[in-house]
């Protein structure tokens, strides 16, 4: 039996030509470990991160997480059943409720668990408060992807996926955010994976960079 | 690979599209079983009438729903002139008026002795006006009425086009050296194409399908046709080869509206590119052309019918007395909540069930049972009778078990499944609309913070979506307060709602009884659509 954290085995998944990723393998052998991925566009970057998020099926190959199979050609455990969260490249913050009600469904998934993770902390740390009350179409893409961020991370994840998160977020905020994030995630020891083009936020924040 | 498999919602949607789609299979089996001897009678006599009667209509309705359509909806979009304001949303109050209610005031006011002899007499004094005035009946009172009541289409759809229609064109035939008249068309006219077309479409599909008002008038179309084979001949199958005509008929202006759509879809400025326009303040002499032209559609499509329902409404009062208008009220506002209820639960699950499924297979069986909407009521609730009877002479027969004709023949449930299937699309197609807004990556998020297919479609969609639901409510409360001829076939003995109330007494000719309930018929529709008016003019 496996002891890796995260294992992807030969996996092999195709919409179109565009989105194919062939044979990827990947292991993350300790929780709290940050990977990134770092490429160019088109590579399949997103997509891998998609089929670890069960957004999509995988042809062939497996995952595993925790040395339970997620996905493989016969099994596929729903995206809500994993525990996995993944912050979208374009903040995919819903419409119809403001910042502050969008950060909070975070919290579903460990509704009952005692979280160590306060709200206010992590809208303060992303520096949302000028923010909570309104709507997305009222807050520029960077703030938008920031309260993405917070809604993640306040999920408590056992693996967290993000997709170029900081890619809007405006300089003066950028290094800040990203120390505070890495102390975040290392301090709560949340496995992540991080998609980027900027490679020295790649190396800044990764552990291991593939 | 998207996520796909069978499950609960596939199935509802699956079963739901099924459902809407049985009737319309039934029209089209049916062309293949005996029929009686009135077919050949009908073949050799009065089918050409139907179909020449029929297409006469359909071109002097559209003629005339494009004149006034498009004619008030240029003047508000691109003019400034007094009360241009006023008239942008009460044009659309004609909606509140069904055409058959406004043949029963054209023909009250027209009449011999009728109520414009009853205006010269006090105006003038005693004379033979009966000479002078002008008589709308046959074919010319029906071309009147379905006009007036059906305008609306175009109007809204035009003047929506009109809207969006960028400052830069009209500059750009300035700049070319275009007169006022030659921009409009040449330039403005021709971009709003997708949108007549769109509106004249849905015109053409009301007429095909009217009944109150051409048997009113005694015109003999496809549809009193379909009404006379079932009704006076008991010959079901003959009523469904005569609806396969007009289905046939009514598929092709479906399609053509379809492409119409798909072409307006390039015709949407880009975000970027637009520039709104800035209204044209017209001289004293043409700002009174407009505001006269405006006033008088206004007037004759609203006002007219409204006056002159309330004038015998006063003048014959011991009708009104005699209504009981609670129980009117209460049978048509159950009707109406029963229907807004189905259509848009159901609608939702089957739009629902096509999203997280993606199932090619039944986004056809989707597509076949939305035109549903083109097929005219009385071929529904006759197709749904035959389908009901067959089932019962085969199935339940077979089983030996009772009859099941009375619990959907002549009963509420039968009539709310009626109305269901006739309206479904006005349901599915007003949420798929809503739906288009959504990204899936929504859903995706959704599902990624724990949240499961059913508190997704619950916690994030129902909530986004509870304008688009307000105004399909109240678009389908309009519908059913105007629909005529499935109640009539449908409700259960007894059972009368104010559109059939009005009916039967303009059937026996007590014009002056159908005066009240035609009246209440309007108003509640017309508060309905003042409800809703911002979201109809929403550009």
């Amino acid at each position: 039996m496996s002891k890796n954290f995260l294992e992807i085995n030969n996996v092999t998944f195709a919409a179109s030509n565009k989105n194919k990723v062939n044979n990827v393998s990947l292991n993350i052998e300790n929780q709290g470990e940050i990977i990134c991925l770092l490429g160019p566009s088109g590579i399949g970057k997103t997509t891998i991160l998609r089929t670890i998020a069960g957004l999509e099926k995988i042809h062939s190959g497996k995952i595993l997480l925790k040395n339970k199979i997620i996905s493989s050609k016969d099994t596929h455990v729903e995206p809500e059943n994993r525990n996995i969260s993944l912050s979208f490249q374009d903040n995919c913050l819903f419409p119809h409720y403001n910042v502050v009600k969008n950060i909070e469904f975070g919290l579903e998934r460990n509704k009952n668990k005692k979280n160590f993770l306060n709200m206010n902390e992590i809208i303060k740390f992303l520096h949302l408060e000028h923010v909570v009350e309104k709507f997305p179409h009222q807050i520029s893409s960077g703030e938008a992807q920031r309260a993405s961020l917070a809604r993640s991370l306040l999920s408590n994840p056992d693996l967290l996926l993000l997709d170029e998160p900081l890619s809007n977020v405006d300089q003066s905020f950028k290094e800040e955010i990203q120390v505070k994030l890495k102390q975040i995630l290392t301090d709560l020891k949340i496995t992540t994976i991080i998609v980027t083009h900027d490679s020295y936020e790649a190396f800044y924040l990764g552990s291991k960079c593939e | 690979m998207a996520i796909k498999k069978i499950n609960i919602w596939y199935i509802s949607s699956f079963l739901i599209s099924l459902i809407v789609a049985i009737p319309i299979a039934t029209v089209f089996t049916s062309f293949f079983d005996a029929t009686s001897n009135y077919s050949s009678i009908i073949k050799d006599t009065f089918l050409y009438n139907y179909i020449y009667d029929s297409a006469f209509l359909l071109m002097g309705v559209l003629f005339l729903t494009f004149i006034i359509g498009v004619g008030c909806a240029y003047l508000v979009s691109f003019y400034k002139f007094p009360g241009v304001n006023f008239f942008k949303w009460t044009l659309i109050l004609s909606f509140a008026v069904p055409a058959y209610i406004y043949a029963y005031s054209l023909t009250a006011f027209f009449e011999n002795y009728g109520t414009a002899y009853s205006i010269l007499k006090n105006i003038f004094g005693e004379g033979d006006y009966n000479a002078i005035i002008p008589k709308f009946d046959g074919m010319f009172g029906a071309i009147i009425s379905i006009s007036f009541s059906l305008f609306g289409y175009v109007y809204v759809l035009t003047r929506a086009s009109f809207h969006y229609q960028s400052q830069n064109l009209i500059e750009l035939g300035k700049n070319l050296g275009f007169s006022k008249k030659k921009s409009f068309f040449k330039i403005i006219l021709p971009s709003a194409r997708p949108a007549i077309v769109a509106g004249l479409s849905l015109v053409a599909m009301e007429t095909l399908s009217d009944f109150g008002s051409v048997s009113f008038f005694g015109v003999s179309t496809l549809t009193t046709g379909i009404y006379n084979a079932w009704i006076s001949f008991d010959d079901l199958t003959l009523a469904n080869r005569l609806s396969f005509y007009l289905l046939i008929f009514i598929l092709g202006i479906f399609i053509l509206e379809n492409l119409s759509r798909k072409k307006a879809k390039y015709h949407s400025p880009s975000k970027g590119g637009f520039k709104s326009k800035s209204l044209i303040t017209l001289n004293n002499f043409q700002s009174i052309l407009a505001f006269s032209f405006c006033l008088i559609i206004f007037f004759v499509s609203f006002l007219f019918p409204v006056l002159q329902m309330l004038y015998w409404t006063i003048i014959f009062p011991k009708h009104f007395f005699d209504l009981n208008i609670i129980e009117l009220f209460l049978n048509t506002l159950q009707l109406v909540f029963l229907s807004c209820c189905v259509l848009i639960s159901l609608a939702f699950i089957s739009n629902y069930g096509n999203r997280v499924s993606k199932s090619k297979l039944l986004e056809l069986l989707t597509t076949f049972s939305v035109s549903g909407y083109a097929i005219p009521g009385i071929i529904l609730a006759v197709a749904f009778i035959t389908f009901i009877s067959w089932f019962d002479n085969n199935i339940v027969m077979f089983f030996e078990i009772n009859t099941i004709k009375s619990i959907f023949i002549g009963s509420i449930l039968g009539l709310v499944i009626v109305y269901f299937i006739r309206f479904y699309s006005l349901a599915c197609n007003g949420i798929k609309s809503g739906y288009l807004k959504i990204n899936y990556s929504i859903d995706e998020s959704s599902y990624l913070l724990g949240y499961s297919k059913f508190k997704t479609f619950t916690n994030i969609h129902i909530p986004y979506l509870k304008n688009s639901i307000l105004l399909i409510g109240v678009l389908i409360a309009i519908e059913i307060i105007k629909e005529l001829p499935i109640t009539l076939i449908m409700r259960p003995f007894n059972f009368e709602t104010f559109a059939t109330t009005a009916y039967i007494f303009a059937s026996q000719d007590l014009l002056e009884a159908a005066a009240a309930p035609s009246l209440f018929l309007i108003i509640i529709a017309s508060i309905f659509i003042l409800v809703t008016s911002r979201y109809i003019l929403k550009d």
